[in-house]
């Protein structure tokens, strides 16, 4: 068996595009290094973190920039709003505080706990 | 200064639209060539020309069949879908089934014409456009245009489509409500110090917000009613940070809906009382539709309307009356149909009811008291927020934004706002039989991206296609097809790159965008050349009555002023004669007018002798001056 990894990405249109086998280099820092804040941080912070983080990074704020500078910067606002989804909410952001805590941060999935992945790849393998 | 772009805000509506544009910080919405602020989502052709906006609107009860609106429904839909054929039998134009494709068929100066609804959009998208020119007096490419928030994405996809066809470079499609908010959110600012924030230097006012009323970010809840589609959003509002946090709605629900009650209503009435059937009588329901709005807007103030129709079918007066009970009564399943959403987006956020600081009431059907009745009493007795005008607000959040995204002189006043939306429906494939797998659900914040690892085995070199969907349903084919790629043994390979979405639904293609591109271009040049063609007609007239009121003041012999009122006599009563002629001819009857009028002229007294009958002694006659051009 062999595991592709597929990265949809959408904005505020719908799907902005589909990629296969590619990696992100941010998938080696984790979600508290890309928000810039310690690891205790409390959800309240994490929120007012996110504001003013999307008031630096949102790419519709820097539209001078050329199109590889906008790409990079939405690249990085994405890593952010991925980050913040998870930490925003309880349950998720104790999933992930044991989930980092307990291994090394080499991971190729971001976002969900092993356990996860491993059934959502059941699922999604199952029609094939 | 000079050289900075102005980019506008538009709200393209079902029934009205409106644009807007941010200069020296403040928000202006452009009134458009009838004085009005918001423009009629129509489109009309009769045998001699395109009509667009208020013109169609105003000729709608008599031209039925060619006149358009309501485009915004069909947008991004197929003929089949559930909404489309619902709405079939109120629509007085025809539609008909291209590749799946609803087309709307109408007669345009005497051919037979299909259009997209993508198309007819762009039509009053160029009108708005022009208008944004003549006021700005510059060139206008760049705009926002608002969606609702419950948009798919194939009907996003078609509203940008629209805007490419009408030669607008769109900055970004946003969702209404949240356009709507943003005007919300500037106004309080307003309030808060008070003075008129749009007019001052607003970097100021930001800052106070900052300071003094950061702890004070707020809950926002929308409720946007048009006249065709409904969304409920729920935002926080927190130091110029609009953040959505959840968006719900049924974008085929508004006050197109009341309407089509009350005609039902009155056209059962009228086959009792006469037994005659308005229903399949275009004109009839195009009269009735326009009695029905008017009493609907009545209602909002009043307790009673009253409907007066001359000869609705066969020359029989149709009068009647209704209660707004009893109108409230005929629409109450749709009034509470929007509950659900409502209850929806408060689920999906994670705010309890009274966690809502404001309720905002956007869309012209937020003025039926019953409606703000509902809103009132869901959130037990908080009275929604009256601030913001319903009709401007998305337009005025469009152009807010539309400032934003390009940076323009005004950005000392938006720099601190940032817009933070989200994703109206989940997004996921098509896996085992016919269930859908989510991969990004709805309410998500965009942009946004998610990594999902698809198995396979390695001996797999088949070709494999999976199907991308978006919308709730846990079946796909309840859901919105988005289209499909396909899985080759290059990607198994791990070889890396990106996949385009094959035969998205039914979008438009490259080609066919060129197409209507370059019609709309011909179109333009078919509205000037008309609109020159009555120009020239006009200019015949003036200058022919012109002369016959003048001649008489004139020093020229009584001969010559005979000659002259004959000329006039004759041009006069050709034109009452030849209602279309060309441009040209009228540019040559002008010709020769104003030739022989110079030419007597340089005769003067005498040559002619004295004329053979000289009536109407009519002197000191200030008829306009057109020989002096």
């Amino acid at each position: 068996l062999k595991s592709i990894p597929f990265q949809f990405s959408i904005n505020h249109i719908g799907i902005s595009s589909i990629r296969y086998n590619s990696s992100s280099s941010s998938d080696q820092l984790n979600y508290y290094q890309i928000l810039e804040i310690p690891t205790n941080s409390t959800i309240k912070e994490i929120k007012h973190q996110f504001k003013k983080l999307s008031k630096k990074y949102h790419p519709d704020l820097n539209p001078s920039l050329d199109n590889d500078e906008k790409e990079a910067l939405n690249d990085k606002f994405i890593n952010i709003v991925t980050a913040y989804d998870t930490l925003k909410d309880i349950k998720r952001k104790k999933e992930y505080d044991q989930d980092i805590l307990g291994r090394s941060s080499h991971r190729n999935n971001y976002g969900f706990g092993s356990n996860n992945q491993s059934n959502r790849e059941r699922e999604w393998h199952n029609k094939y | 200064m000079a050289t900075a772009k102005t980019a506008i805000g538009i709200d393209l509506g079902t029934t009205y639209s409106c644009a807007a544009f941010f200069r020296n910080n403040k928000v202006e919405i452009i009134v458009n060539d009838q004085g009005n602020r918001i423009t009629p989502s129509y489109v009309a052709f009769n045998d001699t020309e395109r009509l667009v906006g208020d013109a169609a609107y105003n000729q709608a009860p008599s031209n039925p069949k060619n006149t358009i609106y309501g485009a915004k429904r069909l947008i991004g839909r197929t003929f089949s879908d559930k909404e489309v054929q619902q709405d079939i039998p109120h629509l007085p134009y025809k539609l008909v089934d291209k590749e799946g494709k609803p087309l709307i068929e109408v007669d345009a100066k005497g051919d037979t014409l299909q259009l997209s609804a993508e198309e007819v959009a762009s039509m009053i998208l160029i009108k708005l456009k022009e208008r944004a020119e003549e006021v700005l007096e510059r060139e206008v490419t760049d705009a926002v245009i608002t969606v609702p928030a419950y948009f798919n994405d194939s009907q996003r996809q078609a509203t940008k489509d629209a805007g490419i066809i009408a030669g607008l470079n769109v900055l970004r499609i946003i969702n209404e409500p949240t356009a709507a908010a943003i005007a919300y959110g500037l106004n309080k600012l307003d309030d808060e110090n008070d003075n008129n924030f749009m007019k001052r230097s607003t970097s100021t006012a930001i800052a106070v917000k900052s300071d003094k009323s950061s702890p004070t970010a707020k809950n926002i809840l929308v409720y946007d009613l048009g006249g065709g589609t409904f969304d409920v959003s729920l935002l926080r509002i927190d130091r110029g940070v609009f953040e959505v946090k959840a968006t719900n709605g049924d974008t085929h629900l508004g006050g197109e809906d009341f309407d089509n009650r009350l005609i039902k209503h009155f056209s059962e009435e009228f086959k009792r009382k006469h037994k005659k059937d308005v229903s399949t009588n275009e004109n009839a329901l195009s009269k009735l539709k326009r009695a029905c709005e008017t009493a609907k807007r009545t209602l909002s103030t009043a307790s009673q309307a009253k409907i007066q129709i001359d000869s609705l079918v066969d020359g029989i007066n149709f009068e009647s009356s209704i209660t707004k009970a009893r109108f409230e009564e005929l629409c109450s399943d749709l009034f509470k149909s929007t509950l659900e959403p409502l209850e929806q987006v408060l689920e999906d956020s994670k705010i309890e009811k009274f966690g809502v600081d404001e309720i905002i009431l956007v869309g012209g059907s937020t003025r039926i008291p019953r409606v703000q009745k509902l809103v009132t009493e869901y959130f037990g007795g908080k009275i929604p927020n009256k601030s913001i005008n319903p009709d401007e607000a998305v337009a005025y959040g469009a152009a807010v934004q539309a400032s934003i995204l390009v940076e323009d002189e005004t950005s000392d006043v938006t720099a601190d706002i940032v817009l933070v939306d989200v994703n109206p429906l989940s997004l996921g494939v098509k896996v085992t039989g016919d269930t859908m797998y989510v991969l990004i659900h709805r309410n998500s914040t965009v942009p946004t991206k998610k990594t999902q690892n698809y198995t396979t085995s390695d001996d797999n070199q088949e070709q494999v296609s999976i199907e991308v969907y978006e919308g709730e349903r846990i079946h796909v084919s309840e859901n919105n097809l988005l289209g499909n790629f396909t899985l080759t043994a290059d990607v198994a390979a791990g070889v890396r790159g990106d996949i385009t979405i094959q035969n998205e639904s039914n979008r438009l293609t490259q080609e066919q965008i060129q197409k209507m591109i370059e019609d709309a271009e011909k179109f333009k040049e078919e509205d000037e050349s008309e609109a020159a063609r009555v120009k020239a007609q006009n200019e015949l007239e003036q200058v022919a009555y012109g002369y016959l009121d003048t001649r008489n003041a004139r020093e020229i012999s009584e001969g010559s002023k005979a000659i002259l009122k004959n000329a006039c006599d004759e041009t006069i009563e050709w034109l009452e004669n030849a209602k279309a002629a060309d441009t040209e001819e009228y540019i040559e009857r002008i010709k020769y007018l104003e030739d022989l009028s110079a030419k007597l002229d340089n005769e003067g007294f005498g040559t002619n002798g004295d004329g053979p009958h000289v009536e109407d002694e009519e002197e000191e006659e200030d008829g306009p001056v057109i020989l002096d051009e």
